[in-house]
């Protein structure tokens, strides 16, 4: 078992500074101030310990809480978000983990349904009710960039462990009922990102061409039968249909000169071992996606709702859901979910110094991103969907005035929601159901 | 000290522990879940299953607004179905809405297996498929999954044409230009029509050998072939079971066409396409029947194919995917590594093959059976001496006092339990959901609850106790606790312990708000057998298959011919596993299908 250590950590940070070179020929290419503005959405479950997660002081003059103590060196460039409750999560079928995970990033009630058992005030619930943020802001973009400004992929999901597909593992949606799998083995992303490139220009063609006669047949095979079916059938056919034409689109957008990372072999992604190395990995394989300009939209999932990784990393050996069941006077497991999730800020924190040592123009990555880090719930042992840990970072081109820590005293997380699609300048005051709150969320622009 | 608080008692009487059950639950195109659920009897207060109040059941229950329903009992506690007039429920020809299914990875590799004889399983890398109730329906469909779609049929595609000879059936290399297109003719109908399950459309045989032109004419014969076959693999007509039907007098209600009951069986019965004999029989008009169908499906489960659908079932009814991430905490059960997890796996699995193919073959036996598969991991879990055994799995025989059938076997224990204790809440919660099928709904919405400060130097069941005593957690816990304390002999991995920790084990248990199965009971064998017993836990073993087979759960009303021609059979077996599978396939709700509409929000 690899241990995580700040050192290691720090390793992983110089690694990354081999990255430069290849960016020159993209950054040449752009202009200074042109660099496309950029969302990256995190997840971690169970909730935290709200005590030790809160940061103390004022807007602009505060202490960062033992919890995100490590994102100390990012202090400038985080906004944290005290006292934002999911008030969707309150309404609807499903039970609070279920609510929490299936209206994170889509402020809408779950559907009613049969799919997953022992939730809500009916036996069961289904899937999510509503698009998720992350893709309302893809699409947007998609609608509004001529073909040639488009990235290769409309958005990256990337996760990691989030095991079976079920409203618990699944935050993004393309719809009302339309889950999308996030990537949890790094190979798949690795090929899906970079198999296209060291590959000589016969072959490539070769590949294109292959590939578009076929999805041009499959295409029509679904819209004819489509046609022949009603309601929820079609429905499918026409999710499969929009995926092919989305695979289509990748396959004409240029190609990045970015060239490909290296990666460990033989990672196992599923062993709760692994979970350090695959965490680290996939925030390796993403940065380097955003910024290659291959997405300007990407969620990762670590974990899932209800998740039950075991970091004895962090030197706690039960389970994280268990754990996040115990009462609050009892000191070792508040101590141990302490741990949790301050582990947890440390993979943020990276995340982000990754981010941060990618220099574009006058500013870095981070610089032209806009990070959430979200949980479902805001206390584990209560399942409370109030008062969820909130932070952001980046501040998107300045968007977002950063070094900020603003309390809410209960505002809905749907304006949040709001001011995200608003920061990448989609036209709408409302997000999911605007029962819970319209409008973006009041000071954060500043 | 209290261990949860609830905002308020009225609260928690105003919304139940549970949902109360309207009879139009489900989502679009599914009719209400299969189990019971709880209310508050108004005139006593007490929590009682849905289907004990009249006029408000659940698929248990007389349907509310279901005359022909009400007619069959077998549902307000001691009712024998089998006794009722089974015309009733079928007087009008009718099933539950049947959503397009997709394979599932199982299916999809056992698939490619048999059509192009590859060793690939490239489904192993699909993301997960969704579950239905627990099983696997190959409901949605993802982008990622598209995706991997693509690759898969790529990586297949290249493998294919590695012998060409093989498999065309010709060799190009020997052929003019003329040979060549015809061989490729009759291959594109032989290949694409087994991919497919049914003959070729014009329009589908046009397009392919337009793509094999595309390929040939822009590179090479081979890569032709190799357009042909990623075209087939990503076809709709391969990934999805499309099932038209032929219409019938009733709007939106169409009837299988034989090469579709053909593969609804194969899939059911065999995880796989249908081979060239049984889509023979199809085009013989053998499957025309009910009586040919399920003649049909008595010679299938005989076949050694159906020992994937049963494993499928039982790997899926006991969560056992759970497993695989179950976590022990090392300081705890230092034993607990993935040898000993995969042997549990692996005996669970042999245990419930071997019952429904060489054993009894019925559910009593699948609950009270008390031998177990032993090998050198698992010896020290039933106190067995290792070295008597070795890697593989020997059958031998357990101290029935000690060992009943699937709910006290390791891998159910210890994937019900937490990684250093056991786990009563777990345990009851399972018996509740997984033999009862009585899902339980969660505290309300806005509810804060408190969780108890465990007593560290107590029993587990004692610390287990404010559950019972604390009136506002007992509504819901005297559900699943209770249940769970008969489990209190096996420790988080199984193991029959007579301590736990410095107490003596107390595994008396009560089994309440069930149909048939209420009373006290002694421990986790004496539930089993209480359990085996029972008509509501063989109904909810029944509608547990029909969810497997179908892919959709069964309705309250339009399935009501099927649920009643099922529980009839299934009784009348004796509760033989095989004989519900048999009679699953000669059902309505297996030969029918109500197509999904545009406005099916309105269907019953």
């Amino acid at each position: 078992m690899k241990r995580l250590t700040r050192r290691n950590l720090m390793r992983g940070v110089t690694a990354s500074a081999a990255m430069l070179p290849f960016l020159e020929a993209f950054e040449a290419r752009a202009q200074a101030d042109d660099y496309p503005l950029r969302l990256l959405i995190v997840f971690s479950p169970n909730g935290t310990i709200y005590d030790r997660w809160r940061p103390s002081g004022s807007e602009t003059d505060f202490q960062l809480s033992e919890i995100l103590a490590p994102l100390e060196p990012f202090k400038q460039k985080l906004i944290v978000l005290d006292e934002v409750d999911n008030e969707s999560a309150h309404h609807g079928p499903g039970d609070g983990h279920m609510t929490g995970m299936g209206t994170y990033l889509t402020a809408t009630e779950l559907l009613d349904g049969d799919q997953f058992k022992c939730g809500g005030t009916d036996p069961c619930s289904g899937w999510g009710g509503g698009i998720s943020i992350d893709q309302l802001i893809a699409n947007d973009l998609q609608m509004r960039q001529a073909p040639a400004e488009r990235t290769r992929f409309k958005s990256l999901e990337l996760a990691v462990q989030a095991g079976g597909a079920d409203i618990w593992s699944r935050m993004s949606y393309a719809g009302a009922d339309q889950p999308i799998a996030p990537m949890e083995d790094p190979y798949q992303v690795y090929d899906r990102l970079f198999a296209d490139l060291n590959v000589d220009s016969d072959t490539l063609q070769r590949r294109l061409m292959m590939r578009r006669s076929v999805l041009d047949y499959v295409g029509g095979s679904l819209s004819r039968l489509s046609g022949r079916l009603g309601g929820e059938d079609r429905d499918k056919l026409e999710a499969h249909l929009t995926a092919v034409r989305d695979i289509e689109l990748q396959l004409s957008a240029a190609q990045s000169n970015c060239s490909q990372p290296d990666l460990a072999q033989g990672i196992d992604f599923r062993a709760n071992d692994s979970f350090p190395q695959v965490v680290q990995v996939q925030s390796d394989l993403l940065v380097r996606a955003l910024a290659c300009n291959l997405t300007q939209v990407a969620t990762l999932q670590w974990s899932r709702s209800v998740g039950g990784t075991r970091m004895t990393w962090a030197n706690v050996p039960e389970g994280h859901h268990d754990l996040s069941h115990n009462g609050d006077s009892d000191q070792d497991s508040q101590d141990k979910i302490t741990r949790v999730n301050t582990w947890y800020a440390e993979q943020f924190a990276y995340l982000l110094q990754q981010l941060d040592s990618v220099q574009e123009g006058n500013g870095t990555l981070l610089d032209h991103t806009i990070v959430l880090w979200g949980n479902e719930l805001g206390k584990g042992n209560s399942h409370t969907r109030r008062k969820i840990p909130f932070v952001m970072a980046g501040g998107g081109k300045g968007y977002f005035p950063t070094g900020r820590f603003l309390s809410y005293g209960g505002e809905s997380h749907t304006k949040l929601l709001v001011s995200l699609a608003q920061a990448f300048g989609v036209q709408t005051d409302e997000f999911g159901n605007p029962a819970y709150g319209t409008g973006p969320l009041p000071r954060l622009t500043g | 000290m209290r261990s949860m608080r609830w905002v308020t008692l009225s609260l928690l009487l105003a919304t139940g522990c549970s949902g109360k059950i309207d009879g139009t639950l489900g989502a679009p195109g599914a009719g209400p879940g299969d189990g019971s659920g709880f209310v508050i009897d108004p005139e006593t207060g007490e929590l009682v299953p849905a289907s004990e109040l009249a006029g408000d059941g659940d698929d248990n229950g007389p349907g509310a607004g279901d005359p022909s329903a009400g007619d069959r009992d077998g549902e307000g506690g001691d009712g024998d179905p089998a006794a009722d007039g089974a015309v009733d429920a079928c007087e009008t020809l009718d099933v539950g809405i049947t959503p397009l299914r997709r394979l599932t990875r199982e299916e999809y590799d056992n698939t490619v297996a048999d059509l192009l004889g590859t060793a690939q399983q490239p489904a192993r890398a699909f993301s997960p498929d969704e579950k239905l109730l627990g099983f696997a329906a190959g409901l949605s469909v993802t982008p990622l999954l598209v995706d991997q779609y693509m690759t898969a049929s790529e990586e297949l595609a290249a493998e294919a044409v590695t012998d060409m000879p093989a498999l065309l059936g010709c060799d190009p290399a020997a052929l003019d230009a003329a040979g060549q297109e015809s061989c490729v003719h009759d291959f594109i109908d032989r290949f694409a029509a087994r991919a497919y399950r049914r003959p070729l459309e014009t329009e589908e045989r046009d397009g392919l050998r337009a793509l094999f032109a595309t390929g040939r004419d822009g590179f090479d014969f081979a890569t032709g072939i190799e357009l042909v076959l990623r075209g087939v693999l990503q076809s709709p007509q391969f990934l999805y079971r499309v099932e038209l039907g032929q219409q019938t007098g009733t709007p939106g209600l169409v009837q299988l066409t034989a090469h579709e009951l053909a593969t609804r069986l194969s899939y059911f019965l065999w995880q796989t396409m249908p081979d060239a004999d049984l889509i023979a029989a199809a085009e013989a008009g053998e499957l025309d029947t009910p009586e040919g169908i399920e003649a049909r499906a008595r010679m299938m489960v005989q076949d050694a194919r159906a020992e994937r659908a049963v494993d499928g079932f039982h790997a899926q009814w006991l969560e056992l995917e759970l497993l695989e991430t179950a976590g022990k905490d090392p300081a705890v059960y230092p034993d607990f590594d993935d040898a000993l997890r995969h042997s549990m796996a692996q005996e669970l699995l042999r245990f419930t093959r071997e019952v429904v193919f060489e054993g009894d073959g019925n559910l009593e036996a699948l609950l009270t059976d008390s031998h177990g598969y032993v090998d050198q991991h698992l010896a020290s879990v039933y106190g067995l001496d290792a070295a008597d055994f070795g890697d593989e799995q020997v059958r031998t025989e357990l101290d029935p006092a000690q060992r009943a059938g699937v709910i006290t076997s390791p891998a159910v224990m210890t994937i019900h339990a937490k990684s250093n204790q056991s786990s009563p809440v777990h345990r009851g919660k399972f018996v509740r959901e997984r033999l009862l099928c009585q899902p339980l709904s969660p505290p309300p919405n806005d509810l804060v609850i408190v969780p108890p400060d465990p007593a560290p130097d107590a029993s587990t069941r004692e610390r287990f106790r404010e559950h019972s005593e604390d009136p506002s957690c007992a509504g819901c816990h005297r559900l699943t606790d209770p249940i769970g304390f008969g489990f209190e002999s096996y420790d988080g991995i199984g193991r029959f312990r007579e301590m736990d920790g410095d107490f003596p084990v107390d595994a008396s248990g009560e089994v309440f708000a069930s149909r048939d199965a209420d009373g006290p009971f002694d421990g986790a064998v004496e539930l089993a057998t209480r359990l085996a017993a029972s008509q509501e836990v063989a109904d909810c073993m029944a509608s547990q298959w029909f969810v497997y087979a179908l892919g959709r759960s069964m309705t309250n009303t339009l399935d009501a011919c099927s649920r009643q021609q099922v529980i009839v059979a299934f009784d009348a077996s004796g509760h033989d596993i095989r004989e519900l599978m048999v009679a699953l396939t000669a059902t309505d709700a297996f030969r029918y299908r109500r197509m999904p509409t545009d406005d099916e929000g309105g269907a019953p």
